[in-house]
Formats: C-alpha cells, sequence, structure tokens
C-alpha cells in the first residue's frame, strides 16, 4: 500500500525522469462546451448569451461597428429553441424528449472573432453543438424534487386563500383555519402544520384585518415557505443537469480568415461523443473527432478514443486511450530545387491517466501522466508528467454591448 | 430569490346540466411546480386533473387554480401555465398565461379565479 510520503517521491520521480513535453496539448475527451471558441483556441472577453429573439436582434446589430464592419474578441452562445416561452412543454417531456426535440431543446450556437495579433489576419470561428440522446434524470433528483413539490403545494394553497381574500375570507383568522385544514385534508404530517402555525404565528401581528392586511400577511407567509425551500430549489435547479444513462452528442465548427479571400477555411473539426453513465459517477465515453487545419502545412487529423471516468466527492480519476490517424501535406523542395508537396501520413496514439483533487470552491490540484500523440515533424519521445494547480480567477460575464454605446 | 404574483380572473359557463366538470393544469417551459385546484374555499384536489361537480354544484361560486413555479431551467426565464376545463367532450382553454422572472431560481405564483357563471 502506498503511504502519502512515497506517494508524494513517486510524483517527484515521475517528474523527474518522464520527459515532460514542452507545451502539453490539450486532448479533451469531452466535447468542446463553445465549439467556435474552441476552433479559434481562443476565450473571448465578452461573451453575448441572448435569451430572447429581441436581445438576439440587438446583440447581432451591437457586434458591427459603425462602418459595418465585426467587432473583434467578441463570442455569442445562442440556443434557438430557448429564445421564446415554451408553454406546451411540460417538464415530463423535458426529461424524455424524442430524438428530434432533444436535438432542437439542446442545439447552441456559438460564434467569436479573434484579431491574430502575429499574422495580422481577422478570424471569425462558428460552431454549433447538440444532443440527439440525453440519458435521464438520476434518483437523487427524483427524490429531491418531490420534497420540493410538497413545499410548493404548500405555498399554492397559500395562494388559493389570497384569491379568497375579499369574498370568502374576511379575517387573518379564517385565513388561517381554512390553510389549516386544507393542509390537514392533503395529508402533512402534525409536524409539518404545527410549523406552519408557528410561522403564521410570527408575522400575524404585523398586519392588520383589512383585505389589504390579509393579502400582505398571506403574501408574506408565502415568501417565508418559498426562501426556507432555497437550499432544495438550488439542489434541484443542479441535478437536473446531472444525467445517467446513454448521451449522444454531436458539435462542428469552423473558423475563417476574413482578410483573406482565397481559401478562407483556417481550421474545420467535428466532433462526436457516446457516453454511457452507469451512475452519476461512473462513465466511460467513446469519442470520434476529425480535425482540419489549413496552415502553412494542411493536417488532418482522425481521431478515435475510449475513456473511463470516475468522479468521487472532491477527487475525479481518469483513464484514456485513444487512436490518431495523421496526414501532414507540406511544402517542400526536392533535390531539384523545385517546389513539392510532401505528405506525412501515419497512426499514433495516446494513453493518459488523469486525477484532479478539489481543494476549494475555485481551485484543485491536478496531475496528469501518459504519452501523447507523436508528430509528424519531430521524433522526440512524446511522454508527459503535469503536475499543476487550477485556480479560477475570472470568467466571461453577459455583456450588453448595446448598453456600452 | 424574488417571488412574483399573476393574478387572472375570468368566467366559464357551464354547458351541460349533468356532466361533471373537471379541471387539469399544464405547467410549460419544463420549469417546476406544485397547484392546487379549489372550489371557493373547499379543497378539490393538487397535481392532479379535479372533478369539481355538475353545473349546479359550482354555478356561482369561484373555481380556484393557485400554482407556485420556481425557475429551476438555466435555459430560459420564462414560466408559463395552461388550464384546461371539461365538461363531458367539451373543452376550454384558459391561457397560456407566461410571466419571465428577472433572475434564475425566482419563483412565480399564477392565481387564475374563474368565476362558473351562466351570465
Amino acid at each position: 500500500m502506498i503511504d502519502k510520503s512515497s506517494f508524494s517521491v513517486l510524483i517527484l520521480i515521475s517528474l523527474i525522469f518522464l520527459k515532460p513535453l514542452k507545451a502539453q496539448e490539450e486532448i479533451k475527451m469531452t466535447l468542446p462546451s463553445s465549439p467556435a471558441f474552441s476552433i479559434l483556441g481562443f476565450e473571448p472577453s465578452s461573451v453575448m448569451k441572448p435569451t430572447s429573439n429581441k436581445d438576439l436582434g440587438s446583440d447581432l446589430l451591437s457586434a458591427f461597428d459603425k462602418d459595418g464592419k465585426l467587432l473583434m474578441n467578441l463570442g455569442m452562445e445562442v440556443s434557438p429553441y430557448w429564445l421564446k416561452s415554451r408553454s406546451v412543454l411540460t417538464r415530463k417531456e423535458y426529461f424524455d424528449p424524442s430524438v428530434g426535440q432533444c436535438f432542437i431543446q439542446s442545439l447552441n450556437i456559438s460564434s467569436a472573432t479573434v484579431k491574430d495579433s502575429v499574422k495580422g489576419d481577422n478570424k471569425l470561428g462558428a460552431g454549433l453543438r447538440f444532443k440527439l440522446i440525453n440519458g435521464r434524470p438520476t434518483d437523487e433528483y427524483i427524490e429531491i424534487e418531490k420534497k420540493l413539490n410538497v413545499q410548493l403545494t404548500l405555498s399554492a394553497v397559500v395562494g388559493a386563500c389570497i384569491a379568497n381574500v375579499g369574498t370568502e375570507i374576511h379575517s387573518k383568522d379564517s385565513a388561517m383555519e381554512i390553510l389549516m385544514s386544507s393542509l390537514t385534508e392533503l395529508g402533512y404530517s402534525k409536524d409539518v402544520i404545527l410549523l406552519f402555525k408557528e410561522n403564521c404565528k410570527e408575522i400575524l401581528g404585523d398586519f392588520d384585518d383589512t383585505n389589504e392586511g390579509i393579502k400582505n400577511f398571506l403574501k408574506a407567509l408565502n415568501e417565508k415557505v418559498i426562501g426556507s425551500n432555497g437550499v432544495l430549489i438550488k439542489q434541484v435547479a443542479e441535478l437536473s443537469k446531472k444525467r445517467v444513462g446513454f448521451i449522444l452528442e454531436i458539435a462542428a465548427a469552423s473558423s475563417f480568415i476574413t482578410t483573406k479571400k482565397n481559401e478562407p477555411i483556417d481550421r474545420a473539426g467535428v466532433w462526436v461523443n457516446a457516453s454511457n453513465y452507469f451512475s452519476p459517477s461512473n462513465s466511460w465515453t467513446i469519442t470520434g473527432r476529425y480535425m482540419f487545419a489549413s496552415w502553412d502545412s494542411a493536417m488532418t487529423n482522425t481521431d478515435i478514443g475510449l475513456s473511463y471516468l470516475k468522479e468521487m466527492s472532491g477527487f475525479n480519476i481518469s483513464i484514456e486511450a485513444m487512436f490518431r490517424w495523421y496526414r501532414a501535406d507540406v511544402m517542400d523542395i526536392n533535390i531539384n530545387n523545385q517546389v513539392i508537396t510532401r505528405v506525412e501520413k501515419g497512426n499514433t496514439y495516446r494513453i493518459s491517466a488523469q486525477g484532479s483533487y478539489k481543494l476549494a470552491e475555485n481551485i484543485s490540484v491536478n496531475i496528469s501522466l501518459g504519452k501523447n500523440f507523436d508528430s509528424p515533424f519531430t521524433t522526440t519521445a512524446s511522454y508527459f508528467s503535469v503536475f499543476g494547480i487550477n485556480y479560477s480567477l475570472f470568467k466571461p460575464q453577459k455583456v450588453d454591448l448595446a448598453k456600452n454605446k | 430569490m424574488a417571488t412574483s404574483y399573476v393574478e387572472i380572473e375570468d368566467r366559464y359557463k357551464p354547458k351541460t346540466p349533468n356532466e361533471q366538470i373537471s379541471i387539469s393544469v399544464e405547467i410549460g417551459d419544463a420549469q417546476n411546480g406544485a397547484y392546487v385546484i379549489f372550489l371557493g374555499t373547499k379543497l378539490k384536489g393538487s397535481n392532479a386533473t379535479a372533478i369539481m361537480g355538475t353545473q349546479s354544484d359550482v354555478l356561482g361560486k369561484n373555481s380556484i387554480i393557485s400554482t407556485t413555479v420556481v425557475d429551476v431551467m438555466e435555459e430560459t426565464n420564462w414560466t408559463s401555465l395552461t388550464v384546461k376545463i371539461k365538461e363531458g367532450s367539451n373543452e376550454q382553454v384558459y391561457g397560456p398565461y407566461s410571466k419571465e422572472v428577472a433572475t434564475h431560481l425566482d419563483t412565480v405564483c399564477f392565481i387564475i379565479k374563474i368565476l362558473n357563471t351562466n351570465d
């Protein structure tokens, strides 16, 4: 069994004797959350996230200067389906959609602009991401939602009493009587009813017996009920994003050099992820990826990989293996001093083990060990070991450019 | 986490003397919520279709549908509600009533009061 001191030594040894890459290529088995930002290799300082058609129109107009040119270092993410109210979409249908419904509900379109400070090119990235299958909610979510709905039903009873003020209810006492009898009829336990009665008595004296006073009393009571369930509400909101079962998601993106008329495509990529979450903390993922880059050499990579992730409280470990077919078309000069295109193609692989330990909300310690892909251009060994600390200082904030003008 | 109220008053004219009148509620925008249905001050049901009675049971009284909806969806700040009153083969739809909340995790209380009247 490895104790703490041996483990620390092991890490030091791995750092000293395994050759680190000068710059480890960041290879993730997950889809990029914003494909347009990922294809540009750039996170914009301003990210617009319109939530209505009106906001979308306003944000699009704000992305151009007075001469009609695209502003640089901007990003936008929009989910078209959610730009307006979906009154026919129930929570049940949201969690159990058809393939088509899953596609339109999850479709996210991203775009970004950046100025290449080295070459002076203006670049535009555009991408999309969607799911075709999205698993199912966890058992923990179902339990927490039930608990919350019990509390929300209590709030709804208070709301019904508000509706009766002035017609059937003419005093705070009669409001309380109807509340207590309704809660008993709904099957709430004596403890819950007693606690509710205590909450009522706490604020009873703050209001008079006019219609206005009774309504304000009931609204204050309602605020207490909802306020006391803040933790439950947050848990439901967080857990509704966690799914188990099979998830299939696809992303694609391309970047263009807008200052170049011939061959403006700079990079393009397609990602496909199929994951199976056995439980909220155990999953395997198969990743397929195709990337094309048109730089001084044209590079095409096709990757396929498999990974396993285990999440524990504050600590994650994952192991992954990926196989790559690559092709590089390189401009070269032959023995007769003629310009030729040299083709380097082959296959390579990557294996790695990664661990992450959360020290605090924004700080985590990470370690990665393994072998990275071989490059068609170098012959050095590609083993790596990385030990690092992640600290989140800032995150891009939603910006309303229209307000800033 | 702010709470806001949407209070609506409307009318329903019963169509038949003997058919049971039922009320059902749909909470939209994939939001989480709970509701109760009263006839005046009498509880008729919660979180399921409620049978209100026949024309003679409901006439002159208010059907009250009180729904508390929480914005738990990160994708949208919209909350909405649709009420359906069914009497035999007749169905009357009220809404959808929609409200966009200011902040994620805010709550909306929809209070719909429908007077059952022959006027």
